[in-house]
């Protein structure tokens, strides 16, 4: 499990501060919900915070142990108990169903017994409600298929830090229920969710923290409660529109 | 204006050191390649196969056409100047040491080098390679490594089947237009084949390797999140490492002749 805290973090594209954020804390064993209108940079927070995306000032820290400076090794050990659900899946494209949730198997298990690697495989990809061929290449597949595997992919290695960026957009509603159970179930383990999602109800469900971001920046953050409470007219806004509006 | 070369020049410079860097990291995670790329090894495998095994059938039958040619050529017009022999050397300088590598790096150019800006290009674009990054899996060790090993080891191997077919291939198909005594050919060109030819030969495929995997790797990663810029890129690194055999090609030979 990971406490992971972004100082004074700034990420800058065409001379532009897309990311630019004092402080931010995302508690260990919680599940926090970065939450903001379109292009406010929730995807590129979310990919900062996991070490993912370079910055060009600031420290992000996992355990009070700095991932920018990090010793291979130890960063190594990081993205071992860490993973990441893209919002467009991100799946390998030249590789199968089987191969693409067998890849971070062979990267950090790399002495797993063949049977014990198919089983896990098999297993995860059943409880992301993937019933389709694991030969198939993700160009064959639906979007909703390609984001099952996305999340089955992330989960395959048990990570106890996983990062969620929108897993539910775009999918149908049967897909969308099995997934939607799944994040859930994280949810109720001791795993630490950083994410970002679009559908008010399951942020209600499952959201222990709120980010409030705008512009790159961080308008506030708290407990679910205490944000959705918020005075903060920026804020107010923000949870209206995208939380509170249905 | 001379701000403005300020800047071309300033642009240029960093571009140049950033190519350098991008350079020695590939070199320096090719060494630890044997240690730390057991998920890396099939990736050569499939590049070796892809740039080497797949291209077999082009380099053989160009080497063979290319031979032939010389020798019909030569033994018809050399002997008319009393120089018949000269047939033999003017063989192994054009094929062994000139275009023997020179057409096998172009060839790989447009088959491998192409695929390969492509392919990681469009690995960027769908977020491909921050999948690697997440997932523990370093972008250089995994992508780039073995299509730099992949395609330099091909390039040398599939040289050396050039000059095969090129100076014993050729020769078959000639006996079909100008016979000439096996003995007597197979002897020349051996009596003419020195040590120097063949290490020549093998220093240029092996730089025009090095050059064309290193510039088709990082034309690919510079794409950024379009895929307009993927055949852009494309076009950049063909012509790119195209400039560049051409003239290391002629700064080798200059060295050789200096």
């Amino acid at each position: 499990m990971y406490d992971i805290y972004l100082k004074d973090i700034t990420r800058i594209k065409n001379d532009r501060k897309i990311i630019d954020v004092v402080g931010a804390h995302f508690p260990k064993g919680k599940t926090t919900v970065v939450i903001g209108p379109s292009g406010s940079g929730k995807s590129t927070l979310l990919k900062v915070a996991a070490a993912i995306l370079p910055v060009d000032s600031g420290e992000i820290f996992a355990n009070d142990k700095n991932l920018i400076k990090m010793s291979p090794k130890n960063l190594l050990d990081f993205r071992k108990n860490s993973s990441f659900v893209f919002q467009d899946a991100a799946l390998w494209s030249n590789k199968s169903v089987y191969q693409n949730m067998s890849l971070p198997l062979k990267q950090h298990f790399p002495e797993m017994d063949d049977k014990v690697h198919d089983g896990k495989i098999t297993k995860i990809l059943a409880l992301a409600g993937y019933t389709d061929s694991i030969h198939l290449r993700p160009a064959a597949m639906s979007i909703g298929e390609r984001k099952m595997v996305s999340l089955a992919r992330a989960l395959i290695t048990s990570p106890g830090l996983i990062y969620m960026d929108n897993p539910l957009v775009l999918v149908d509603p049967a897909i969308e229920k099995i997934m939607r159970k799944l994040i859930i179930d994280i949810h109720n383990t001791s795993a630490t969710i950083i994410g970002n999602f679009s559908s008010p109800e399951l942020i209600k469900l499952i959201a222990d923290y709120l980010v409030i971001i705008e512009d790159g920046k961080i308008v506030e953050t708290g407990t679910f409660k205490s944000v959705n409470e918020s005075k903060n007219p920026e804020t107010s806004t923000i949870i209206n529109s995208l939380l509170n509006h249905s | 204006m001379l701000g403005k070369l300020g800047r071309w020049l300033i642009n240029h410079v960093k571009a140049l050191l950033y190519g350098l860097g991008f350079f020695f990291q590939i070199i320096r995670a090719t060494f630890g390649f044997s240690k730390n790329g057991h998920v890396g090894r099939k990736v050569l495998t499939m590049q070796i196969l892809f740039t080497g095994v797949q291209a077999l059938n082009n380099i053989s039958l160009i080497a063979i056409a290319l031979g032939a040619v010389i020798i019909i050529q030569g033994v018809g017009i050399l002997p008319q100047f009393g120089q018949g022999d000269l047939i033999y050397p003017i063989l192994i300088t054009i094929i062994t040491r000139e275009l023997g590598p020179m057409l096998c790096a172009f060839i790989i150019i447009a088959r491998s080098g192409t695929a390969i800006t492509t392919e990681i290009g469009s690995n960027v674009v769908n977020h491909e390679i921050e999948a690697y990054i997440a997932t523990g899996i370093d972008p250089i060790s995994y992508i780039a490594v073995p299509r730099f090993l992949g395609v330099t080891l091909s390039l040398l191997l599939l040289n050396l089947y050039f000059n095969f077919f090129g100076l014993i291939g050729s020769y078959f198909i000639t006996q079909f237009i100008h016979p000439i005594q096996a003995a007597e050919y197979f002897h020349k060109i051996l009596y003419n084949l020195h040590l120097d030819d063949i290490i020549s030969s093998l220093i240029k495929s092996l730089v025009f390797g090095v050059i064309i995997s290193i510039v088709s790797i990082y034309y690919g990663f510079k794409v950024e999140q379009s895929s307009t810029e993927i055949p852009q890129m494309t076009i950049k690194a063909v012509g790119s490492a195209f400039v560049l055999c051409i003239l290391a090609d002629a700064l080798i030979v200059l060295i050789y002749y200096t």
